[in-house]
């Protein structure tokens, strides 16, 4: 009886293991049915997971927030010093700005338009070595479509990989598997935003020879598919010259803290 | 009264899921994270035996593919061989002790990290050795700290089947 219970539970293994790496297969070559029923497990348990998820914010914030007690004073003077440059520089712009709408006007060229927003909540994360993911709680029914980027306050955030009725899924610019398209505010340079499976993000293909400073401001390209350009992304935290390499290597620090994400917005146009 | 339980022991997987999700992917340190549906699948192996384990094991992990995983069929495929290998060592003579429920999740925690990090390895996936290193170090560390703290738990909730949970494999 024991021999036979021990066959049964060997060959279910065996079966098992070959219809995994079936469906593995399936869903690396990216089949669009195992999408459509990621979409439709997501919406299935989209009600019962944003009410934990609220359940257990409290906990969350207070257990993330713990280490930002440390060097709050420092923090707190160098954002004093920052939001009074910020201030000045505000309205700086603003004169620019109506300067260049009557310039644009002048020569017949669009006004730049205000980004159409969504407004979402995130309801679940999920990360490893491999991938960084957030679960929001709009999807198609709310206008969020595949590709969409999400931004939080302060900046990028992430695209939308996979829409569900009313749930989706966000891959965050710390995934080793994002990539996107990315400028250097000063100087223009174009390059390509990348995560890393430390969960760090990386500027790539900024040749050794560009001036870059750390600092520098890292924007959004006009060059992607549904993400419109100039969306703050980061700034550079270190580079690093990589002997036998012609490109640098140029650590960013995102604007948004993708730790403690809560509420976002998915930009619509 | 069987079959309620059998029931009721998948839901209380399903709720695992959801809170791993919803929690305790925050809970990271050094990019290590607590496996609470791991952790509830041993449980859950060590009472209903080795084929109720395999087949919800392959449940939960296909679940858990589809609603956060990138590759689907990865987590189905770990947490299968999870419910085998705990049936096998248990199988092999584990006897109740505290150090034996330490050792299993020891030994499913090493496994998934290497069968992960393979099947990665095999579908063109880079693997960062230090990494992996870390990994294989911290995250049995996390899992029994997580064991030690959910366990008395489970045992309390599920007092009718104590004797089973104690390692008295039933298969």
């Amino acid at each position: 009886m024991a021999d036979s219970r021990r066959f049964r539970n060997i060959i279910i293994l065996i079966v098992i293991i070959l219809l995994c790496l079936a469906v593995i297969t399936i869903s690396f070559r990216g089949s669009g049915l195992t999408e459509r029923i990621k979409a439709r497990t997501l919406d299935i348990f989209e009600p019962v997971q944003e009410k934990i998820f609220s359940f257990f914010n409290p906990v969350t914030v207070f257990f993330s927030s713990i280490g930002d007690y440390i060097g709050l004073r420092q923090k707190y003077l160098e954002l004093e010093k920052e939001n009074a440059r910020l201030r000045q520089r505000y309205v700086e712009d603003i004169s620019i700005r109506v300067e260049n709408d009557a310039l644009r006007k002048i020569m017949g060229l669009e006004l730049r338009g205000e980004h159409e927003l969504a407004v979402v909540k995130v309801i679940g994360y999920y990360g490893n070595r491999w991938q960084s993911e957030i679960i929001i709680n709009s999807g198609t029914a709310g206008g969020v479509q595949e590709g969409m980027g999400v931004m939080g306050d302060s900046g990028l955030v992430g695209v939308v990989i996979s829409a569900g009725n009313s749930s989706a899924r966000v891959r965050l610019i710390s995934d080793p598997q994002s990539s996107l398209g990315a400028r250097i505010l000063s100087s223009r340079k174009l390059g390509l935003i990348e995560g890393s499976q430390e969960g760090s993000i990386y500027l790539r293909y900024i040749s050794q020879d560009e001036e870059i400073y750390k600092g520098d401001i890292i924007v959004t390209s006009e060059f992607g598919q549904y993400l419109p350009a100039d969306i703050l992304i980061g700034r550079v935290r270190s580079i690093e010259d990589i002997p036998g390499s012609p490109y640098r290597e140029i650590e960013i620090e995102p604007f948004e803290d993708l730790k403690r994400l809560e509420y976002l917005a998915v930009i619509r146009n | 009264m069987k079959i309620f339980n059998k029931i009721l022991h998948f839901l209380l997987l399903i709720a695992a899921l959801i809170i791993q999700i919803t929690f305790f992917e925050h809970l990271k340190m050094f990019n290590v994270y607590f496996d609470l549906v791991l952790i509830m699948l041993v449980a859950v192996t060590l009472i209903n035996g080795a084929f109720y384990g395999i087949i919800s094991g392959f449940v939960i992990g296909l679940i858990l593919d589809l609603i956060a995983g990138d590759l689907v069929g990865i987590s189905a495929l770990i947490y299968a061989l999870d419910a085998f290998i705990i049936w096998n060592l248990v199988e092999a003579g584990l006897k109740y002790r505290f150090s034996s429920q330490v050792f299993l999740i020891f030994a499913v925690t090493e496994t998934n990290l290497i069968t992960i990090s393979l099947v990665r390895y095999l579908f063109n996936f880079d693997i960062n050795l230090p990494l992996v290193g870390l990994e294989l170090l911290l995250k049995p560390i996390f899992n029994i700290i997580l064991m030690a703290a959910v366990y008395p738990a489970v045992r309390i909730s599920m007092r009718q089947r104590m004797e089973s949970f104690e390692l008295n494999y039933k298969d």
